[in-house]
C-alpha cells in the first residue's frame, strides 16, 4: 500500500464491523440449521402420526368433530358460485360452509342467491365475535350445508367474525375465498384434534402455490412448476416459509402465525379471545399471538400446531408490482403485531411465546432485513475503498449465497418428502434451478420490500394496497411472512 | 498498521467459505438422492397403477367362487411389492363390503398367507408393522387371531395395543372396563374422540361394571363424559342413577354431559328433578338441562323453563324456547306470551319464526 | 381418470339389447367391484371418477340406472343428482346413492331430491345387485 491518508482506527472499525456482519449473518443461518434440524424432526414425527393415525377411522365415526367453513367474500363475483361449489365437495363426514358478503360493490351476493337459489330467511344469532350489522341470512333447503350471511363492509376481520357467530360446530376453518382447498385438507387438519380434542386449539396447514397446475371444477388436479420465474422463486419461498420455519416452530409449541387462507381453530377458543381483532393487516397472525397470550395466562395446557400435509391452494403474483405490495403488506401486518403485543417480548410471563416465538420474529423480520441489507451494501463498499480482503468479501457472498442454495435445497428435499405428488422430472429440475437461482437478486429484493414495510408501517401508513387481478380473478391471501 | 486482516482471519474466512461450499455441495447432493428416488417412484406409480387394476380383476374373479382354489397359484408368483399391493386392495374391499363377498374376501385373505404373515408380524415387526398385522388379524374369527390378539393387548406400544382392544371389543372378547382403560393407556386429561367411540361400543356384557365405575368417582371426569354421553346414547337404562348422580360433580362439562345424557336415555323420571340442572351456575349445563326438560320434562316444567327465558345467557333462552315448544299448545302460549314485542335478535322471537329444518341450533 | 371398464356383456338378462348401467364412485377398487358385479349380471356399465364426466355420459347417451357415490371430489353426488333430475332427458332415469356416511339427514335429503334407491357403505354387493334388478323395468 502506499500512502495512506486514513489513520488506523479506520481500518480496526471496518474490520470490527466487518467482522460483526459477517459473524451476524452465520449466527442468523446457524439459526436457520437448526430450525431445519427441528423441521426434519417434526415432519417425520408427523408422519408416523399420519400413518398410524385414525384418518379412515374419522369418515365413519359418529364422534368426528364437526366444522364450519367461514369464507369472507368481497367483489368476488365472478368466481365465488364456482369457489362454493368446489368447497361443497371436500371429503368430511360433517360440515358447513358459511360465505359471507362483506358489503360488496359488485354483484357477489346476487351472483351466489341466484346460483343456489337461496331465500332469506329469520335468522338471527347472537354476536359474541363484534361485527358490522347484518343485512340478511340466506339459505335453501336443499342445500343444508351451505349458509350465506349479507352484511355491511367492515373488513376481512369483521366478515370473519360474522361467520363465525353463526356457525354451528365446534371448529371453524377460515378460507379465502379465492383459495383452493384440496379434496382431504379437512380430514387431514381435523386429525390432531380427534387425538387430542381438549388441549389442541388450533392447527394450521400449508399454501402451496397454484401458477402452472391445472386447475378443473375448483381442484388442482395435475401438480406442475410454473414456467415464469416470479412464481418459481415463490414455490421455494413458500417451502422454506411453511415446511421449514413453522414446522420448527410448531415443534417448540411456538406457532405464531397460521395463514388466513387456512387454518383450522377451536371456535370457543377463538371467542374466549374476542374474535378476529378489526383494523388489522395481519389479522391471522393477531389472533395467534392472542391465543397464546390468553392460553397462557389461563395456565392451561394448550398447543397449536402446523400440519404440513393439509393442503390449500392459492395462486402466487406473477408481476414485481404486486409481490412487492403484498411483500410491504404482511411485513407490515408482522410491524403491527409485533408492536401491539410489544409487552410479550422477552417477558417470561408469556412463556415460550414471549422467550422464544416472538423474538425469533423480531431477529429474523425486524433485525434480519436491516443486518442483510448493512452487510451486503457496506462489505463491498470496505472492500473497494481497500478496508477489507477480497477474501473477506469472497466469505460474506459464501455465507449469504451459498448457504441460501444449502436451505432452499433442503426446503425442496422436505417437500419432495411431505408434499409433492405428481412431479415430473422437468418440473423437479425446474424447482431445483429456482431454489439456486432465487439467492441471486430474489432473495435481496425481498430484503428491500421488507425494509419498505417496516418504512410504512412507521409512518402509520394503512390500508390493505389494492391488488390488481390475475387470470384467475383472485386477490392475493395472506401467506407465509 | 494492519493494511488486511491478519493472517489467522485469513485461516478462518477459508474455513468458513470452505464450509458453504460443503453444505451447498452436500444439499445438491441429498436433492440429487430424493430426485433419483422420486424417478424410480414415478415409474413405479404407472406400473402400479396398472397392477392394481390387474389384482382387483383376479381378486374379485376369485371370489365369485367359480375358481377353485388353483387360481390361488396366481397370487405365488408375485414380487414384493405386488404383494403389497394386493394386500391394500383386498384390505380396501374388505372395508368397503359386507355379507358373503366380505366373508369370500376374508378367506382368500388367508389363502394367500396374509393371514400367517401378520402372526409373525404381530409377534415382532417395527410398531407400525405390529399395529397394521393387528389390523389384519381384526378381520379373523378364528382362535388363533383371537388369542394373537389377546397377546397384543400388552404390548409395549400403545397403539399396537389400542388397535387389538378395538378388534377384541368389536367381538366382545374383552371381559373387563377396568383392564380395557388401563391397556387402552389414554391420556386422563385430553382423552382422543375415539375413547368416545370405544365406549359407544361397550358390548351389554360390560355395561355393569361401566355404571358401577361411573358411581365410583375414580375416572377421571373427561373420561366420566364421554362414558356418560355414550351409555345414554346406548339407552342403557340400568345407568338412570348414576347417570343421574353426575348431576352433583364439581365439573360443569360432567353436569352437562349428564343432562345430554340423561335426555338420550328417555327416561321420564328426569322430569322429578330436572329444575335443578334449570338453576345451574353455569350457562353450558342450564342449555343442556333446557334440553332435556324439553324432551321429558313433566306438567310442573313449563314454569320453570319460562323463567329461563330471562337468563342472561342467549343460548339458553334459545333452548328454553324451544323446550317449550315440545309441551304443545300449552308451551307455545307461554312462549308467546313471553315474546309477544320480541325483536328478530329476541331468542325467543327465533325459536317461533327461524325455519323448521334449523341448521344452527347450538 | 374418466376410463370406462365398458365390456361386451357375458349373458344378456334379456333378449334385447344389453341394458345399460352408469357408475360414478372415487375409489377405484370400489368402482371396479360395482363393475364386475354388474357385468357379471349382463349389464353394459360405464363406470367414472366423479360425477362431472357421467354426467357428460349421460347426456349424450342416457342410461337406464345410475349409481353414484355422495363422497366425490370436482363434482359430488348429491348435486350430480340434482343436475340429472333437473335435465328433461335424464329425469325419469332411476338413481341409486351409495354412500360412506351413516348420516340419516342424508338419506332423506336424497331420497328428498328424487334418488330412487340408497345405500350405505359397507354394502353387500349381492344386495346391490338385487337392488339394481328391482329398479330396473321388467
Amino acid at each position: 500500500m502506499p500512502a495512506d491518508p486514513l489513520p488506523a482506527a479506520v481500518f480496526t472499525a471496518a474490520a470490527c464491523l466487518g467482522w460483526l456482519t459477517l459473524g451476524l449473518a452465520v449466527l442468523q443461518y446457524g439459526l436457520y440449521t437448526g430450525q431445519t434440524v427441528l423441521a426434519f424432526l417434526e415432519m417425520r414425527r408427523n408422519r408416523k402420526e399420519e400413518r398410524r393415525g385414525p384418518a379412515g377411522w374419522i369418515i365413519g365415526a359418529k364422534s368426528s368433530p364437526g366444522i364450519s367453513l367461514l369464507v369472507p367474500a368481497c367483489n368476488e363475483e365472478r368466481t365465488i358460485v364456482q369457489n362454493i361449489r368446489s368447497l361443497l365437495t371436500l371429503r368430511y363426514p360433517r360440515y358447513e360452509i358459511i360465505v359471507v358478503n362483506d358489503g360488496s360493490k359488485d354483484g357477489t351476493a346476487r351472483a351466489v342467491i341466484e346460483a343456489f337459489k337461496l331465500e332469506r330467511v329469520p335468522l338471527r344469532r347472537p354476536h359474541p365475535a363484534p361485527c358490522q350489522p347484518i343485512r340478511g341470512v340466506y339459505r335453501h333447503r336443499d342445500h343444508p350445508n351451505l349458509l350465506f350471511i349479507d352484511k355491511e363492509n367492515g373488513g376481512k376481520s369483521d366478515a370473519l367474525n360474522a361467520a363465525m357467530n353463526y356457525a354451528g360446530h365446534p371448529l371453524v376453518c377460515g378460507v379465502d375465498a379465492d383459495s383452493l382447498l384440496d379434496h382431504n385438507s379437512l380430514l387431514k387438519a381435523a386429525r390432531p384434534f380427534v387425538e387430542q380434542p381438549h388441549s389442541l386449539i388450533a392447527v394450521g396447514g400449508t399454501i402451496r402455490i397454484a401458477n402452472g397446475c391445472e386447475v378443473h371444477g375448483g381442484m388442482v388436479i395435475n401438480e406442475s412448476a410454473p414456467r415464469k420465474l416470479l412464481p418459481l422463486f415463490q414455490i421455494v419461498e413458500y417451502l422454506r416459509a411453511f415446511l421449514i420455519a413453522r414446522l420448527s416452530l410448531s415443534r417448540m409449541n411456538t406457532v405464531a402465525i397460521i395463514s388466513g387462507a387456512f387454518g383450522l381453530f377451536k371456535r370457543s377458543a377463538v371467542l374466549d379471545a374476542g374474535g378476529y381483532t378489526h383494523g388489522t393487516v395481519g389479522e391471522d397472525m393477531e389472533l395467534i399471538v392472542k391465543l397464546h397470550r390468553l392460553f397462557q395466562a389461563r395456565g392451561a395446557d394448550y398447543k397449536i400446531l402446523f400440519v404440513p400435509d393439509p393442503v390449500c391452494w392459492t395462486e402466487a403474483p406473477e408481476t414485481l408490482a404486486v409481490l412487492r405490495r403484498q411483500r410491504t403488506r404482511w411485513q407490515r401486518g408482522l410491524c403491527e403485531v409485533l408492536w401491539r403485543h410489544r409487552d410479550m417480548l422477552f417477558n417470561p410471563r408469556h412463556g415460550r411465546m414471549g422467550v422464544i416465538g416472538l423474538p425469533l420474529f423480531v431477529l429474523f423480520d425486524l433485525l434480519g432485513p436491516f443486518l442483510d441489507l448493512a452487510g451486503l451494501l457496506l462489505i463491498p463498499l470496505f472492500w473497494i475503498c481497500g478496508l477489507l480482503s477480497f477474501k473477506f468479501m469472497a466469505a460474506f457472498f459464501a455465507v449469504v449465497v451459498l448457504y441460501g442454495v444449502f436451505l432452499s435445497m433442503l426446503a425442496l428435499v422436505l417437500g419432495e418428502l411431505a408434499l409433492f405428488r405428481t412431479t415430473r422430472k422437468r418440473d423437479m429440475a425446474l424447482l431445483a434451478l429456482g431454489a439456486i437461482a432465487e439467492n441471486f437478486g430474489y432473495r435481496q429484493l425481498n430484503i428491500l420490500w421488507r425494509i419498505e414495510g417496516i418504512w410504512q408501517f412507521l409512518r402509520k401508513q394503512k390500508g390493505w394496497g389494492e391488488m390488481t387481478r390475475t387470470g384467475l380473478g383472485r386477490k392475493q391471501p395472506a401467506g407465509p411472512a | 498498521m494492519p493494511a488486511a486482516p491478519p493472517a489467522s482471519d485469513a485461516g478462518l474466512l477459508t474455513i468458513i467459505v470452505d464450509a458453504c461450499y460443503v453444505l451447498a455441495g452436500a444439499a445438491l447432493l441429498i436433492w440429487c438422492g430424493v430426485f433419483l428416488v422420486r424417478i424410480r417412484q414415478l415409474r413405479s406409480a404407472k406400473r402400479e397403477a396398472v397392477a392394481e387394476e390387474r389384482l382387483t380383476g383376479l381378486v374379485l374373479d376369485q371370489i365369485s367362487g367359480y375358481q377353485p382354489t388353483p387360481g390361488i397359484d396366481r397370487f405365488g408368483s408375485l414380487a414384493g411389492w405386488e404383494r403389497r399391493l394386493l394386500l391394500r386392495v383386498l384390505r380396501n374391499l374388505i372395508e368397503q363390503t359386507k355379507g358373503r363377498d366380505q366373508s369370500h374376501l376374508i378367506r382368500l385373505l388367508q389363502r394367500t398367507g396374509f393371514q400367517e404373515r401378520a402372526f409373525i408380524e404381530l409377534a415382532r415387526g417395527p410398531a407400525a408393522q405390529r399395529q397394521a398385522a393387528g389390523e389384519i388379524l381384526a378381520f379373523f374369527d378364528d382362535a388363533a387371531s383371537i388369542a394373537a390378539l389377546h397377546a397384543a393387548r400388552h404390548d409395549r406400544d400403545r397403539g399396537v395395543r389400542q388397535t387389538a382392544l378395538r378388534a377384541l371389543l368389536a367381538k366382545d372378547q374383552v371381559s373387563s372396563l377396568r383392564e380395557l382403560l388401563e391397556q387402552l393407556d389414554v391420556s386422563p386429561q385430553d382423552p382422543p374422540l375415539s375413547l368416545a367411540e370405544i365406549f359407544s361400543q361397550l358390548p351389554a356384557r360390560l355395561h355393569p361394571e361401566a355404571i358401577a365405575r361411573l358411581e365410583g368417582g375414580q375416572l377421571p371426569p373427561e373420561w366420566r363424559r364421554m362414558l356418560a354421553i355414550a351409555l345414554g346414547r346406548k339407552q342403557v337404562l340400568a345407568a338412570f342413577d348414576a347417570l343421574a348422580a353426575l348431576r352433583h360433580s364439581p365439573a360443569p362439562r360432567v353436569r352437562a354431559a349428564s343432562w345430554v345424557a340423561l335426555a338420550e336415555l328417555g327416561d321420564p323420571r328426569v322430569g322429578d328433578f330436572v329444575h335443578e340442572g334449570l338453576e345451574d351456575e353455569s350457562p353450558d349445563v342450564r342449555q343442556a338441562a333446557c334440553h332435556c326438560a324439553g324432551k321429558l320434562g313433566g306438567p310442573s316444567t313449563p314454569p320453570n323453563l319460562a323463567r329461563r327465558l330471562d337468563d342472561p345467557d342467549w343460548w339458553v333462552r334459545y333452548q328454553a324456547a324451544r323446550a317449550l315448544l315440545e309441551f304443545g299448545d300449552a308451551g307455545r302460549q307461554l312462549l308467546e306470551e313471553h315474546s309477544g314485542t320480541a325483536s328478530e335478535e329476541d331468542a325467543g322471537w327465533q325459536v317461533l319464526h327461524e325455519p323448521e329444518d334449523r341448521p344452527h341450533a347450538g | 381418470m374418466s376410463a370406462s371398464h365398458t365390456s361386451a356383456p357375458k349373458s344378456p338378462a334379456g333378449a334385447g339389447p344389453p341394458v345399460s348401467i352408469l357408475v360414478a364412485e372415487d375409489d377405484s377398487v370400489t368402482r371396479r367391484l360395482i363393475t364386475f358385479k354388474l357385468e357379471r349380471e349382463g349389464y353394459k356399465v360405464g363406470a367414472f371418477a366423479n360425477g362431472e364426466n357421467l354426467l357428460a355420459q349421460a347426456t349424450a347417451h342416457p342410461p337406464a340406472l345410475i349409481i353414484l357415490d355422495i363422497m366425490m371430489p370436482i363434482q359430488d353426488g348429491f348435486s350430480t343428482l340434482r343436475r340429472l333430475k333437473g335435465t328433461a332427458t335424464l329425469a325419469a332415469v332411476p338413481i341409486m346413492m351409495l354412500s360412506g356416511k351413516n348420516n340419516e339427514e342424508d338419506v332423506v335429503r336424497c331420497l328428498n331430491a328424487g334418488a330412487a334407491d340408497y345405500m350405505v357403505k359397507p354394502f353387500s354387493p349381492d344386495e346391490l345387485v338385487v337392488r339394481v334388478r328391482k329398479l330396473l323395468p321388467p
